[in-house]
């Protein structure tokens, strides 16, 4: 017999400071974008606000997507996950038939108004998925288990084979780490983890082995400076940048490095920009407002209502802080280069977008609360 | 169940959140390295790609004469660079080319090329003229720079080259002065530091820094440069009229303050074209080599000898010269006095070997006076004897030969000798007349001021001062004693000694009219002996009772037959003597009824009535021939100034008779002083005879300075070598 729970949403019972971490690092956020690409807007749209008003308007919906997502039962949301989720893969199927080719990778629809990444929107729904699969572990079992791990890994699998065909590997192994995270939370045995850890593994060396310069970037990433002119340049300026800002930065927007030397400063090295200018106080604060964010969502897992609201929760987190954790690693020469956005800072609509969505979610099971005079049987 | 699998998944979450945040502590870390252990290079070397680095070259000072002519100057000039990125993207690489092409003299293709390189920076041209640089300028072409830079300008090209020495591209001081006190002279660059972005120009903002350059110092030489060209004048004359193997050296030196007031080697070079090669044989030889390298080496030997400074650089015997230092060693230890007698049978054996006289005869029983006016060895080898080893090697340190002299030049040495306390009595012999021992024309000419100086040997050198840019004397020079090497006694002696060798003895080709000159000759094989190769010198002061002016030549490798310092080097020092004593404003002092021979200075004339130009010419001691028939003088030879012996002829032209250029020079050789004197001045020459001594008698005509047949102009004047019949003539 399952125990009858009801449940409320109710706007007062949210997480004030998770809300409040967030919208500071959205305005954050908004402020390094508009620092980091001034002068790349200058010199191609001759207009030095030109990526700063994009973002801007990204931000409003973003955040209007944000507070309506929060006010939709997480429960609602969950029953229509596989539909969700098949409509993410299907977005992901008309990439590769109708996106537009940008380097050599095709990642984005052209919905007209604008394009969007529907890779992110698949990052959630992969989550998603997961998290409902994995809540139906209920025993520590190996047995029991296998099958919800066998389903977990199709859906990542599913959505990893259209993401590589773009090809987008960056993204599949955000979805692979998160997901694994997700298992490991959700009480997979050790055992078996490690099995599969050893398979995402070695298929991510055949990747590498296959696919030339995934190998070359490995190579470059042990010596960036060895070929700084080449292959190591964008590691190599990231970390002229960081290392140019020292405890206090050159100031905000006298950043010297995102004068054509950091390509694209507003979007995967933005993290060097804000050393750049803003020091290594600056880094703290990203990294400490990331920090308060992860707690919180802890905070909120931990008291959540039910496990899969808990593993969606934790998930959601994840999904974000791995991001986090990759892309600052990649900045300052920590693992090998490989194009994944911070999520808040890098400019672009259709990530920021979908992050505000998982933050919403979040926010949704936040402030989900056991009524107090429900009888328990 | 539920609730347990509910706490396991909290506890998974809880230790998972946990390595995330291990995950940012290793990043807070990572972090703090780059920032605080790498910033600092890794900010340098962001920097140097972010910033235009340009230097502005601070102005180089000058170098002036003791009398503030500028010998080494720097003018402005400009530097011209392209950034090539820039050109292709905001200009128009055409036009650029063909603009610079065009003023600056260059190809277009080269610069066509530079345009294409994939870089932010490229020279096009270095000391461009500021007409050019304002052309550039004026043509306004995107992505071409200018920048200030200085050229070095030496006015008086040829002289003092040695001591002046030049700058190279980098305006960096490469010999001479120029390199020992670069550092003085250069000053501080400045630089502007100019922001740019990834394409190479500039960033939007300001970062631009200016460090202002500081200009150099200026330096004032001791040296003169009018007596400076008197040395050079002659000693240029005497390196193609002695047809001299390898080259000339010259110093002048103020015997009181030990400055340098002229110092010169032969051949020399343009400062301005310092890489040039002049010699025409030596250009022909080395175009005519065809491997590369052979050539370059080629070029850099002989550049190399061409700059060396001979009159500091060169050891060399001092021969007879040196018989100075042994007199005054000998007075001051006073074991000779004036009335001792050397006997001299023509040679003289020490141990057991015998050494001669270069008077086979001999000269008989001398006094030291007489050993010194005839430049007798064996009574110097009998002097040198009583001085001794331990005293002669002292006093040859004391006179300061086994040291450098410490000028501002580099590259300088210094005399070789034995041992101390390891030289025999042959060796002591032989160096008391000056063979065995070298030094440098420079040592020798300090030995000899200090000589005459009341025995203060100073240190010679070349610096007055040097002041900053805004003309504040930062540093200046002043006389250095180096030590007392002899007696203010023994000295009054020898300046007396040093006289008499020239006005009666083997120095008297230095003799100058009105002038009291005192010195020594010197002739010296040059080793392995039996080269054939010698070295003739002259070592003088003057005026000898009061010196001023110390002198020292030398002749290096003049043609075998004649090489003595008496015939060649003498009559040298005495027309440079000549020119600097008088430029000095030195009273004449003699008696004007011994000059036999006085000279000088022609009138104008010009314009004058014939009878009134004839007062004039003969008021000046100087004879006047006509030439026409007219009543006003139209012209005159020699040119009004010009110096002529007393008694000399003055042609002066009147009516419609012009001087015609040149005449055939008669023949002289093998007549009498008076016949020569009278063939010359008939044919309208102006007569000079050298070689008399006393008197005229006996005295035949050797040889003509030009010779008979050949053409020269009119009231020029042929000097005439005399020598005695019967007598050789003494080294």
């Amino acid at each position: 017999m399952k125990p009858k729970l009801k449940l409320r949403f109710n706007w007062r019972n949210i997480d004030p400071i998770f809300l409040m971490t967030l919208l500071a690092l959205t305005a954050y956020g908004l402020v390094m974008v508009f620092s980091a690409s001034a002068p790349s807007a200058f010199y191609i749209h001759k207009d030095s606000m030109f990526f700063f008003k994009n973002q801007s308007i990204w931000a409003i919906v973003g955040l209007v997507v944000m507070f309506v997502v929060s006010g939709i039962d997480y429960r609602i949301i969950k029953k229509f996950a596989p539909f969700i989720y098949a409509f993410s893969m299907l977005m992901l199927l008309a990439v590769l038939l109708f996106g537009t080719t940008i380097n050599g990778a095709k990642r984005w629809l052209d919905l007209g108004f604008s394009t969007i990444q529907p890779s992110e929107f698949a990052k959630i729904t992969v989550v998603m998925m997961s998290a409902w699969v994995l809540s139906k572990v209920n025993k520590i079992d190996v047995k029991e288990s296998i099958p919800h791990l066998i389903i977990t890994a199709a859906i990542v699998g599913i959505a990893g084979i259209l993401l590589l065909l773009q090809p987008h590997f960056s993204a599949v192994l955000i979805m692979v780490l998160t997901v694994g995270i997700m298992m490991l939370a959700a009480g997979i045995p050790m055992r078996i983890f490690s099995v599969l850890a050893a398979l995402a593994v070695a298929a991510g060396t055949v990747f590498a082995i296959i696919e030339p310069y995934r190998m070359q970037r490995l190579v470059s990433f042990i010596d960036p400076f060895k070929d700084k002119m080449g292959d190591g340049w964008q590691v190599v300026q990231s970390l002229y940048a960081i290392g140019s800002g020292g405890f206090s930065g050159l100031g905000l927007g006298r950043s010297r490095q995102k004068f054509l030397y950091i390509p694209e400063p507003q979007n995967d090295f933005i993290f060097s920009i804000i050393c750049e200018e803003l020091g290594f106080l600056g880094a703290l604060a990203v990294l400490l407002l990331f920090g308060i964010l992860l707690y919180r969502a802890v905070r909120i897992a931990l008291k959540a209502p039910d496990r899969y609201s808990m593993i969606l929760t934790f998930g959601l987190i994840s999904l974000t802080i791995v991001q986090v954790l990759l892309n600052i690693g990649v900045a300052t020469s920590s693992v090998p280069p490989t194009g994944i956005p911070l999520p808040f800072f890098s400019a672009g609509g259709t990530s920021f977008v979908f992050q505000m969505i998982s933050m919403g979610m979040i926010l949704n099971i936040s402030g989900q609360q056991k009524v107090e005079d429900v009888p328990h049987i | 169940m539920k609730k347990n699998s509910m706490l396991k998944t909290k506890k998974r979450i809880l230790w998972l959140s946990g390595i995330l945040l291990v995950c940012f502590a290793f990043f807070v870390v990572r972090i703090s390295i780059i920032q605080f252990v790498d910033g600092e290079w890794l900010s340098k070397e962001a920097i140097e790609q972010q910033t235009r680095d340009r230097m502005i070259n601070a102005k180089r000072g000058t170098i002036y004469d003791r009398n503030g002519k500028q010998l080494a100057v720097s003018a402005d000039v400009e530097t011209v660079s392209i950034s090539p990125i820039t050109v292709r993207s905001d200009g128009d690489p055409v036009t650029c080319a063909e603009k610079l092409s065009e003023i600056l003299g260059l190809e277009k293709e080269s610069i066509m090329e530079k345009i294409q390189m994939n870089t932010s920076y490229v020279l096009i041209k270095r000391k461009v003229e500021k007409e050019q640089a304002d052309a550039i300028r004026a043509a306004e072409l995107t992505g071409v720079y200018l920048d200030a830079d200085t050229k070095r300008y030496y006015p008086y090209n040829n002289i003092a080259s040695h001591i002046i020495g030049f700058t190279g591209a980098d305006n960096q001081g490469l010999l001479g002065i120029e390199q020992v006190y670069d550092n003085v002279l250069k000053g501080q660059y400045g630089r502007i530091v100019t922001a740019r972005n990834a394409d190479g120009t500039e960033m939007p903002y300001k970062y631009d820094r200016y460090y202002t350059p500081e200009d150099g110092s200026d330096i004032t030489l001791t040296i003169d440069v009018s007596i400076q060209h008197f040395l050079e004048k002659h000693l240029e004359q005497a390196l193609t009229d002695l047809q001299l193997g390898n080259g000339a050296a010259g110093i002048i030196m103020d015997v009181k303050t030990g400055e340098i007031l002229a110092m010169a080697t032969k051949p020399d070079f343009n400062l301005n074209e310092p890489f040039e090669i002049t010699d025409i044989s030596v250009k022909r030889s080395i175009d005519a080599m065809t491997d590369a390298e052979e050539k370059s080496k080629a070029t850099n030997a002989f550049l190399n000898k061409l700059w060396r400074n001979k009159a500091v650089i060169d050891n060399y015997e001092p021969g007879s010269t040196f018989k100075i230092i042994t007199s005054a060693m000998a007075l001051e230890e006073n074991v000779v006095s004036l009335q001792d007698g050397f006997t001299c049978t023509g040679s003289y054996k020490v141990a057991n070997e015998t050494i001669g006289c270069w008077k086979h005869a001999g000269h008989g029983t001398l006094d030291l006076t007489g050993a010194l006016m005839n430049s007798c060895n064996p009574a110097f080898m009998q002097i040198g004897a009583r001085i001794g080893q331990t005293t002669f090697y002292n006093y040859y340190k004391g006179f300061g030969f086994t040291e450098k002299t410490g000028i501002e030049l580099y590259g300088e040495t210094h005399g070789q000798f034995y041992p101390e306390g390891s030289f025999n009595e042959v060796e002591l012999a032989t160096a008391s007349f000056g063979q065995g021992p070298t030094v440098t024309p420079l040592q020798m000419i300090t030995a000899i001021s200090a000589v005459a100086n009341d025995g203060k040997l100073l240190k010679p050198h070349l610096i007055k001062n040097i002041t900053d840019s805004s003309g504040t004397v930062i540093q200046s020079f002043d006389t250095t004693e180096v030590r007392q090497v002899v007696s203010a006694q023994t000295s009054q002696i020898m300046r007396g000694l040093m006289e008499a060798v020239v006005s009666e003895g083997t120095g008297n080709k230095a003799q100058l009219e009105g002038f009291r000159i005192g010195g020594k000759t010197g002739t010296s094989e040059k080793l392995p002996r039996g080269s054939q190769k010698y070295v003739a010198s002259f070592a003088g002061i003057a005026p000898a009772n009061d010196p001023q002016v110390a002198i020292l030549l030398l002749l290096d490798e003049p043609p075998v037959g004649n090489h003595m310092g008496g015939t060649i080097a003498s009559p040298l020092a005495a027309k440079i003597l000549d020119d600097v004593l008088r430029y000095l404003d030195i009273e004449p002092e003699l008696p004007g009824d011994q000059m036999s021979e006085g000279d000088a200075q022609v009138p104008a004339v010009s314009g004058m009535e014939l009878s009134e130009a004839r007062q004039v010419i003969s008021q000046n001691g100087l004879r006047c021939v006509v030439e026409g028939n007219g009543n006003v003088v139209t012209a005159q030879v020699p040119n009004p100034g010009v110096v002529i012996a007393r008694n000399g002829t003055v042609i002066v032209y009147t009516g419609d008779a012009r001087p015609s250029n040149s005449v055939e020079v008669p023949n002289v050789v093998g007549k009498s002083f008076e016949e020569a004197k009278s063939i010359l001045e008939t044919a309208k020459f102006q007569f000079h005879a050298v070689g008399i001594e006393n008197t005229t008698q006996n005295a035949i005509a050797q040889s003509q300075s030009v010779a008979a047949g050949e053409f020269a102009t009119i009231g020029s004047e042929i000097t005439v070598q005399f020598s005695y019949q019967n007598q050789t003539q003494p080294e």
